[in-house]
This record gives structure tokens, C-alpha cells and sequence, in this order.
């Protein structure tokens, strides 16, 4: 059996054709690594995350945060309640194809995930799998790998890559599905700082460019300020909710969460004692320092004649 | 002077096909009961470098001298290695993946025993070991499998069996790697005590530049196994360009520091690298804000 894709642009992703607001939508989730066990992995968790939303899930280890990602495409179901994407139920068996093309997934590990010896095989895997026309997957590869910028690279064996490079291919594999939703858990957690930097910003370009909605897995609050909405998660319930200056404001909870409170946010805090306006999701050198900028203007505008 | 390396140079595979330069003509010096750290990116030279300050690596040339004891190319002889081991602790990457023994005890006591001295001694030395670490030294605790505690306790353990062997010198390599923040603060906390109450060099490897600027009185940024900046960290990390060469990035409140300077708002040289004192300098740094204080609460 062959599946016909419908969308034949060379671009990867295709943009969603209107924001659902309840595009994923898990409805009072609860899972058991060990059904014997008296302690849910998740514990009656309810989620409704848009298209084309950034909504970061963040915990410190053993929190859930990994555990509710792989609910997304259908890696894990529920015990109790229901995931639903894009109105499919990920406990549907016939869903379940469906929802992988619109939601791909990426690791902190990319070596868990590259199977080909060459990167644009690796690419052009799921596709094939899936019988995709000859023309069509060779335009998608081309279109995903221009897109992390690996054209270059595309007939190296991955292992010649650096680990940055490694992790571009996982996402470029993922993206030649035109998934609408990325998944991404702990994607920086192996790599060196350069790398790190670079893997952000191309999240955030692809973001940008195709709409893409993304989930991204962290226990790094400085990556998780980029996002639209942070969803805080602590034995498997939602701790704590909302846009990244709502969660950065109370700095004894999130110490009380047992996250690293980022140092910028720290200083941040200090300012603030000064009377400097620093808003509350400056978590990066620039935007702590334009607050000081705003600050000093007033304080010339004030002992002016 | 703890540690003096002298023009070190340290071959892997030496005269094989793989051959490879881990370390290349390094010389640096580390006073008696100071706080170093080594950095640089993966495969940089840290843990090389490391590795031969007790004898665990043998110079292919120059020479690494640890409390007297001299070590050269061709010149250690099983009676000073012995020594250098008892002088120079080593705390490993993940090192609590390294406990074997069936209880706590049996662990922490295992250096001191080959140590030719008296049970009642390696008794006594376990004890004050777990006290050092902040874990129960009571026989319950003692008897109880390594396996049983929980990941940070574990670390703790291995520390333990690293401290009963009483060395001048504590090597740790990424000690903080894969630790929660409460179980990192703690480990910070009884480092500064056993340096404080003991007089311990500490030498620590690490990946995290904020964890080495609060910790460390002088950084030796290691790159391409070459020794490429020394200095104290608010000093170093004070040149961002100099440490992004290195492939690493400077401490987060560094970089503030470094854009401000940019921005032409210069933070006096030598400010601690702490919120406080930033806030304190960043304030002081803008015009017309004479006598600017906290309003507290």
C-alpha cells in the first residue's frame, strides 16, 4: 500500500492553514511506568497547546516533562484520559501514522535516531517508508537539508559529522515528514556551547519560516524563557504555568522547584532593587542590559536643567 | 608550591600509527591550598593534564613535580608513586559508577586499608569521611549497600573514599556533571568547608564557567592540548572573544560585564562576578545616579 501525499511545494514544512487552539490537547492524563506502582509518571494532566505555539515543558529530572513529550506523537498513551492531535486519538492504531507525519520528534541523543550511512539517506528513510514518489522525496531531502543548512554535507556518512551537524540531520529527517509540530527533548543537552546557540536558532528560524509549532523539553530556564509559554512540571503535575515573565517572577517558587534560577535572572532581580526596570523574562546579557539603557536615559532626563 | 608542570608534553600511542598529542609543552604553577580550575572543550587536554598529577599518566616529556615528588619521563619510582597517591586525590567523572563494594564501609575504607595503618585508624578516618561529605557515619548507614542511595548520596560516597585516604590534594573532574541544583549547592558547600578547616588544594574540571567563577581563584583555559589563557576568573572571563576562541563561553554575568563595557557602561576591573556586586557596579556605572542604593524589601 502507498500513501499519496497531497502537498507537492519544495519547502518543508507546509504552514497550517489556521490556528487551532487546541491543536494537542491532552485531557486529564495519567500514565504508569509500572502498573503496580502507587506513583503516576503522569499524574491527571490537561494541556491544550495551539499551532505555531513555542510552549516550553520544564522540571528538573524525574519530573515527567520527557514522559509527557513522548504522550505527544503517540510514543506512549495514556493510562487514563485522552491525547488528542489535530482531533486524532494517539490510543487510535489507524491514527497513529497520521499523527507521526504531523508531529516529529528529536532527542538529546541524535545517534539514537540516524540510521542511514549517508545523510541524505538518512533524510529520505521515512519517506521511502512511507512510499513517497521518487521526485517528491528528492525534493523534500533537498528542501530539508537546505533548511539546516546541511546541503554540503549530504553525501558524508554521519558519523563524520560533529555533534551540532548530527543534530541538524535528526531535525532535517524529522522535517521531510512536513510535520506541523516538533518535539524536541533536551536537543542541547550533549552539545558544546556553540552548537547549542546554533540549534536554538534554527528551532526558532524553522519556527519563524514554517509556522511550525514547537514543544521543547528543557531543565535550562534560559532556554526555556524563548519560549510562548512555559508549562512547569514537578511529579508529574503542572506545577506552575504561563508566559516566561509570569514564571520568572517568583524566583522562591522556581528555587522551590528545585530549578537552576539563570544568573542573569538573578542580577535581574538585584537591579530591581535599585529601582532599574528589568522585566522579568530578561534572561540574556542584551535585554538585561537595554533596561539599564532605559534607566539611565530617565536618570539624565531627571538632573537635566 | 603544590603542583609546578614544567614544559609537559604528553603523547597518546606513542610511535603507533594512532599517535596523538594530548598535551602539548604545558607549564603552569598551583600554590599550597589554593582553588584552581582547568577548562576547555571536550578533548582539550583537561582530563590529560589532570591524570598526571598523581601518577596516573607519565610526562612523554618536561616534568609535573606534586609536593616535592618528581615526575619525569623515565623517573617514578614505585615507593614515591605510592607516595603521590596518598598525597593527591582523584574524584572521576560519574565516579559513583566506580563503587563495588557490598556496603558503604567497605567502599570508603578501601583506600585506607592498603594504606598500612591500624583498623581502629581506617575506622576512625571512615567516619570522619562521611562527616566531611554530609552523610550518617552510625553503623546503620555504614552497613547499608551503595547501591541503595540515591544518586547524589552515591557521588557523596565515592567523594568519601577519596577523602579517607587524607590527600593534600583533591583532583575533581566535573563533580557537579548530572546533579540537581539543591545536591550542587551541597557539594559546593562541603568543598569550601574541607578547604577551610583542612588547608586542601583543589583542583576542579569543569565545563560550567559560572560554577568556576564562584569557585576557582585562578582558570587555566586549556585548547588544541596547549595552555591558552591563565588568570583569575574575573579576569579572564572578562575577554569574551579570547574564550570563544577557546570554543568555550564566558560565565553569563561575565558576558554582562564584557557588553556593558561595549556599551561604554565599564565595570571596574576585578568586581566579583556575583549579582550583587554586578548590580551594585552596573548601578554605579550609569550617570546622574549619585548615591544609589537598594530600596530593599
Amino acid at each position: 500500500m502507498t500513501m499519496t501525499p497531497t502537498s507537492s511545494s519544495a519547502t518543508p514544512p507546509a504552514s497550517p492553514p489556521e490556528v487551532d487552539s487546541r491543536f494537542i490537547s491532552l485531557r486529564e492524563v495519567s500514565f504508569f511506568y509500572d502498573p503496580a506502582s502507587a506513583a503516576p509518571a503522569l499524574d491527571n494532566i490537561s494541556l491544550d497547546i495551539a499551532t505555531g505555539e513555542f510552549v516550553a515543558l520544564l522540571g528538573h529530572n524525574g519530573s515527567g516533562k520527557s514522559t509527557l513529550a513522548a504522550h505527544i506523537n503517540g510514543l506512549r498513551q495514556p493510562t487514563h484520559g485522552q491525547v488528542l492531535v489535530a482531533g486524532l486519538d494517539t490510543r487510535d492504531r489507524v491514527s497513529l501514522a497520521s499523527i507521526r507525519e504531523l508531529v516529529g520528534m528529536i532527542f538529546a541523543d541524535p545517534d539514537n535516531q540516524i540510521i542511514a550511512t549517508v545523510v541524505e539517506d538518512d533524510v529520505a528513510w521515512s519517506l521511502a517508508a512511507r512510499g513517497y514518489p521518487r521526485d517528491e522525496i528528492a525534493r523534500r531531502v533537498d528542501a530539508a537539508l537546505n533548511a539546516v543548512s546541511l546541503a554540503d554535507e549530504r553525501k558524508r556518512p554521519p558519523t563524520e559529522l560533529s555533534g551540532g551537524q548530527r543534530q541538524r540531520l535528526a531535525i532535517a529527517s524529522a522535517l521531510a515528514l512536513r510535520p506541523v509540530c516538533l518535539v524536541a527533548d533536551e536537543p542541547t543537552s550533549l552539545l558544546d556551547p556553540q552548537a547549542r546557540r546554533e540549534t536554538l536558532a534554527l528551532l526558532g528560524a524553522l519556527r519563524r519560516e514554517y509556522g511550525l509549532t514547537l514543544v521543547y523539553v528543557t531543565h535550562l530556564l534560559e532556554e526555556a524563557a524563548l519560549a510562548d509559554r512555559i508549562v512547569v512540571l514537578e511529579y508529574g503535575r503542572i506545577a506552575l504555568e504561563g508566559p516566561p515573565a509570569m514564571v520568572l517572577s517568583d524566583l522562591d517558587r522556581l528555587h522551590a522547584l528545585r530549578l537552576v534560577v539563570p544568573e542573569i535572572a538573578l542580577l535581574g532581580a538585584r537591579l530591581r532593587e535599585y529601582g532599574v526596570p528589568v522585566p522579568y523574562d530578561a534572561v540574556s546579557p542584551e535585554a538585561l542590559l537595554d533596561a539599564l539603557d532605559v534607566f539611565r536615559r530617565g536618570a539624565r532626563k531627571e538632573t537635566a536643567p | 608550591m603544590s603542583i609546578v608542570v614544567e614544559h609537559l608534553t604528553y603523547y597518546y600511542a606513542r610511535n603507533t600509527p594512532t599517535e596523538y598529542r594530548g598535551l602539548d609543552d604545558v607549564s603552569l604553577e598551583i600554590h599550597d591550598g589554593a582553588c584552581v580550575a582547568i577548562v576547555g572543550v571536550t578533548g582539550s587536554g583537561k582530563s590529560t593534564l589532570a591524570q598526571h598529577f598523581n601518577g596516573l599518566l607519565i610526562p612523554s616529556a618536561g616534568s609535573v613535580t606534586v609536593d616535592g615528588v618528581r615526575i619525569e619521563p623515565h623517573g617514578i619510582s614505585r615507593a614515591q608513586l605510592f607516595q603521590l597517591r596518598q598525597r593527591v586525590g582523584l574524584l572521576f567523572q560519574f565516579p559513583e559508577a566506580q563503587l563495588f563494594a557490598e556496603t558503604v564501609f567497605e567502599d570508603v575504607a578501601f583506600g585506607p586499608q592498603h594504606q598500612k595503618i591500624s583498623a581502629s585508624e581506617v575506622k576512625a578516618r571512615v567516619r570522619w569521611a562521611m562527616e566531611a561529605v554530609a552523610l550518617p557515619s552510625d553503623d546503620v548507614f555504614l552497613q547499608r549497600s551503595p547501591f541503595a542511595l540515591s544518586g547524589g548520596q552515591r557521588r557523596r560516597v565515592a567523594l568519601a573514599g577519596v577523602l579517607a585516604m587524607r590527600p593534600r590534594t583533591l583532583v575533581l573532574d566535573e563533580p557537579t556533571a548530572g546533579l540537581d541544583a539543591e545536591a550542587r549547592d551541597e557539594l559546593y558547600a562541603q568543598l569550601g568547608r574541607l578547604r577551610a578547616q583542612e588547608g586542601l588544594t583543589a583542583v576542579l574540571i569543569s565545563h560550567d564557567m559560572s560554577e568556576v567563577a564562584a569557585l576557582a581563584q585562578q582558570v587555566f583555559v586549556l585548547a588544541n592540548s596547549e595552555l591558552r589563557l591563565v588568570g583569575p576568573p574575573g579576569e579572564i572571563f572578562l575577554r569574551p572573544e579570547e574564550i570563544e576562541a577557546c570554543g568555550l563561553l564566558a560565565p553569563p554575568l561575565a558576558q554582562v560585564a564584557a557588553l556593558a563595557g561595549d556599551r561604554g557602561a565599564s565595570i571596574p576591573a576585578g568586581t566579583p562576578l556575583t549579582p550583587g556586586a554586578m548590580a551594585a557596579a552596573l548601578v554605579a556605572s550609569t550617570e546622574g545616579t549619585q548615591g544609589a542604593s537598594p530600596t530593599g524589601s
